[in-house]
């Protein structure tokens, strides 16, 4: 089920908040109903992928189970190895055995396995909390409560990457509680910010991305102003998208009386790409530096070791993305950018700000070129153009609605951003209330009008 | 992370008491209030229960406006198809065919559109009098279910309009039904005026005095100047085995369709006349599955009684002339006028004309 679906919003969502109020007094009813509504949400998809979410979530927490009972290391190292397991069949079989036979010039053909929707989010999830386990940070949960951990709806599909500890304590709290009328309205508010980046900006930001890189991928040569707007348009439509998401499952999760890490920060405005990672799909950057980054050794073991790390965590963290040489590429670009900029953030002489910040963006916005092409030769036919290797003609066809690009801009680059504006700007003055109810009302008959779209980071 | 508990610090409760009863005030009366408008309104005219009053067509989207003209009982003719027939007027239709017309084509339909449409009539009208039935290649693709629809239609095909159950049209709740539910209500009461004809006929592309020769030839050869179009030489020989295994799973759906009629409705296969330079290559492979298509589409209309065929997809002096075209599949008003002339023509003599063979 989509977030941006009139069902999910007109049946799923009234419904299952209505019953969690209704059931608010017992933690156990409250807390079977969503894990319900979470399989239900889950399942609408694809009936097929409840057994192996179903089945991940009791075998993780039988491992952590065991590891406490006997406080025995391989656990742990089991339970992670199954995780990589279950991933490395649904998500990379089919790349590493084509790549296996390209090198011993053997024939491969793709095996038919389906990605189950969300599995890098709830797989990675799990890793963390064995890790966290046997590091001593984290307890032994009761069964219902680490099933809604993984669960949970809003979360579940694409993030933000929830720590147990961030919210498990949280399912204890009763959702009546002091400011449930401020929470419910502020989360509404984050939902209306989401759906309104995903259904206003993203989408029609992908009507303009999408055809010319369709055509940059059937071989046609863009021509240099087409690059710069297909690349343009995309940075947007991807920021505009998962932003949007991570809002939406904030929001979702407010109304439910819980607190979501951020995920988003304003990420073009930062005038480096150490900085871009630290406003940018915040709660991934934050679990390959805990979970990959440190472990390798960090910046405790000096300069070349620290680059090491950084690279390796960032190849990781582009194959994460996909099963596919461009987000390798591209995670090894990323990551060679922050040695970089590690080396220069040593030296006493900085750029002026708006320079890094070009620096910054033209880095980045190259670099999603790569992550959205459908190839390393599209990738690098686009990137031609862009550097003027095919002219330099401002001719753009069929594109009527380029400006809305530099429309896009504004919000991208001037803000506010969208926990600003559902925490500080809004007031509990009551000519919001209408507005914000007519705006949804708005967005939902839109909805209906079947314009609704998958997210992007749906895929990984 | 926001905390919880802060929210609550900086913030007096009452106020946004006031402020989540006004939200959820206000969700409720738009979302609840929209529904009930609809309902009330009824913009397609096809709910059991909405207030008794003539509704129009208020939208050129004919997915949705057309099932209820085909249940209107004061029509006993139709003429089924795609965009290819909808600028042949039933009121000159009337004229020279007699019986009362309506227009029931459906932009880029499928044939499976086309028999829900078809079907709609048939279950109302017992006993038609004429159905013509304009036959473009939608009827020869392999893929005969597949709901090919156009992306300005915005809209998936409304399939739930075209049963006889009027208690499952109350379900979509969209911007799209509210905008036509506007729209009716305005013409119920007076104050909006619609330009789709309450017999299904609009005229959808420009005014003739908008046309440019350039432009028609630019949407038919994809040039600026006329192109020829070359027969295949020598013309490919195809085994009889070959032309036998061809498959046109749509045919038999008309078929089934032609079923539905009397023996006493004459019924009309209308071949359409695209601009000859779409048409495939004589001596083409391409040409002999046409033909094959044409010749099976036949076969089913003669195992039918009162069945006339006219295949205006030929080589003619209406499908050759560049002026008659606004692209390769849209000829304009004034041809569309010629050929319901030269269909009342076929329909009604055994004359021969050089525009049409017969089957």
């Amino acid at each position: 089920m989509l977030f941006n679906s009139q069902a999910f919003l007109l049946l799923f969502l009234p419904i299952t908040v209505a019953l969690y109020y209704l059931f608010s007094r017992s933690p156990r009813v409250r807390i079977c109903l969503l894990i319900c509504a979470s399989l239900v949400f889950y399942g609408y998809w694809d009936i097929r992928f409840i057994p192996l979410l179903l089945g991940s979530v009791v075998f993780n927490w039988l491992f952590a189970s065991l590891y406490r009972k006997r406080d025995q290391r391989r656990f742990v190292i089991l339970g992670v190895a199954l995780n990589l397991l279950v991933i490395g069949i649904f998500k990379y079989a089919n790349f590493f055995a084509e790549n296996l036979a390209f090198l011993v010039d053997g024939e491969f053909e793709s095996w038919n396995i389906i990605l189950p929707l969300g599995i890098s989010f709830f797989t990675f999830q799990q890793i963390s909390y064995l890790v966290d386990l046997h590091r001593g940070v984290a307890p032994i949960y009761p069964p219902s409560r680490y099933f809604l951990y993984v669960t949970f709806f809003p979360q579940l599909i694409a993030g933000p990457i929830v720590r147990h500890n961030e919210i498990l304590g949280q399912f204890e709290l009763d959702p009546c509680r002091d400011g449930a009328h401020e929470r419910l309205s502020r989360g509404a508010t984050l939902l209306l910010i989401g759906l309104t980046k995903k259904v206003v900006i993203a989408d029609r930001l992908a009507e303009i991305a999408t055809p010319l890189f369709d055509r940059a991928a059937n071989g046609e040569i863009l021509t240099f102003a087409e690059s710069w707007l297909a690349a343009g348009a995309y940075s947007l439509q991807l920021y505009f998208d998962f932003s949007g998401y991570s809002d939406m499952a904030i929001g979702l999760a407010l109304l439910f009386g819980f607190a979501l890490p951020i995920n988003f920060n304003a990420p073009y405005l930062a005038t480096s790409i150490r900085e871009f990672w630290r406003r940018w799909h915040m709660t991934l950057s934050r679990f390959l530096r805990d979970y990959v980054y440190v472990p390798l050794g960090g910046s405790r073991r000096g300069r070349m070791r620290e680059a090491i790390a950084l690279q390796i965590t960032f190849l990781l963290g582009g194959l994460w993305h996909g099963a596919a040489w461009t987000f390798v590429l591209w995670g090894g670009l990323h990551g060679i950018a922050v040695v970089v900029n590690h080396l220069f953030a040593r030296f006493p002489v900085h750029l002026p700000q708006a320079i890094a910040w070009l620096l910054t963006m033209t880095f980045v916005v190259f670099g999603w070129v790569l992550f959205r092409a459908d190839s390393i030769a599209t990738a690098h036919a686009i990137t031609a153009s862009m550097v003027a290797l095919n002219g330099l003609s401002l001719e753009v066809f069929d594109q009527p609605h380029r400006w809305f690009v530099a429309l896009a801009l504004i919000p991208a680059l001037v803000g506010p951003t969208s926990q600003r504006l559902a925490f500080d700007v809004l007031k509990s003055r009551p000519v919001w209330a209408p507005l914000i109810a007519t705006c949804l009302w708005i967005l939902y008959l839109r909805l209906g009008d079947d314009v609704y779209s998958e997210f992007i980071y749906f895929q990984f | 992370m926001m905390s919880t508990r802060s929210l609550s610090i900086f913030s007096s409760r009452h106020s946004w008491l006031s402020f989540f009863r006004l939200l959820a005030f206000s969700l409720i009366t738009l979302f609840l209030g929209g529904y009930v408008f609809i309902l009330v309104v009824d913009p397609y005219d096809s709910l059991p229960l909405s207030i008794p009053a003539a509704r129009v067509p208020v939208d050129d989207q004919q997915r949705f406006f057309h099932p209820a003209l085909a249940r209107k009982p004061y029509f006993d003719s139709a003429i089924i198809g795609t965009s290819n027939i909808r600028l042949l007027e039933p009121r000159r239709l009337n004229e020279v065919l007699g019986g009362s017309f309506v227009n029931l084509g459906l932009d880029a339909a499928s044939a499976y559109e086309q028999s829900r449409i078809f079907g709609v009539f048939a279950r109302h009208h017992a006993n038609a009098r004429t159905v013509i039935f304009g036959i473009d290649f939608t009827w020869c693709a392999k893929q005969f279910f597949v709901k090919f629809i156009p992306p300005r239609s915005a809209g998936d095909f409304p399939t739930w309009m075209y049963d006889e159950d009027s208690y499952n049209d109350v379900l979509p709740y969209n911007g799209r039904v509210l905008r036509h539910a506007w729209r009716q209500f305005l013409h119920l009461i007076g104050v909006g005026s619609y330009q789709f004809g309450l017999d299904g006929y609009t005229v959808f592309t420009n005014p003739m005095d908008e046309y440019d020769i350039a432009k028609a030839r630019r949407n038919i050869y994809k040039s600026e100047q006329p192109l020829e179009k070359a027969p295949v030489d020598p013309p490919v020989v195809v085994a009889p085995e070959t032309i036998a295994a061809l498959e046109f799973p749509a045919i038999e759906l008309l078929s089934n369709m032609l079923d539905q009629l009397s023996d006493e409705t004459v019924k009309v296969a209308f071949f359409v006349p695209y601009h000859y330079y779409f048409q495939p290559a004589p001596g083409s492979f391409e040409a002999v599955k046409w033909n094959e298509c044409k010749r099976r589409i036949a076969e089913t209309f003669k195992a039918h009684d009162n069945a006339r065929m006219l295949d205006f997809m030929i080589h003619s002096s209406i499908t050759t002339r560049d002026e008659n075209y606004w692209d390769h599949k849209h000829y304009t008003v004034p041809v569309a006028s010629q050929l319901v002339d030269l269909i009342a023509m076929g329909v009604l003599t055994d004359e021969e004309n050089a525009s049409f063979r017969r089957w």
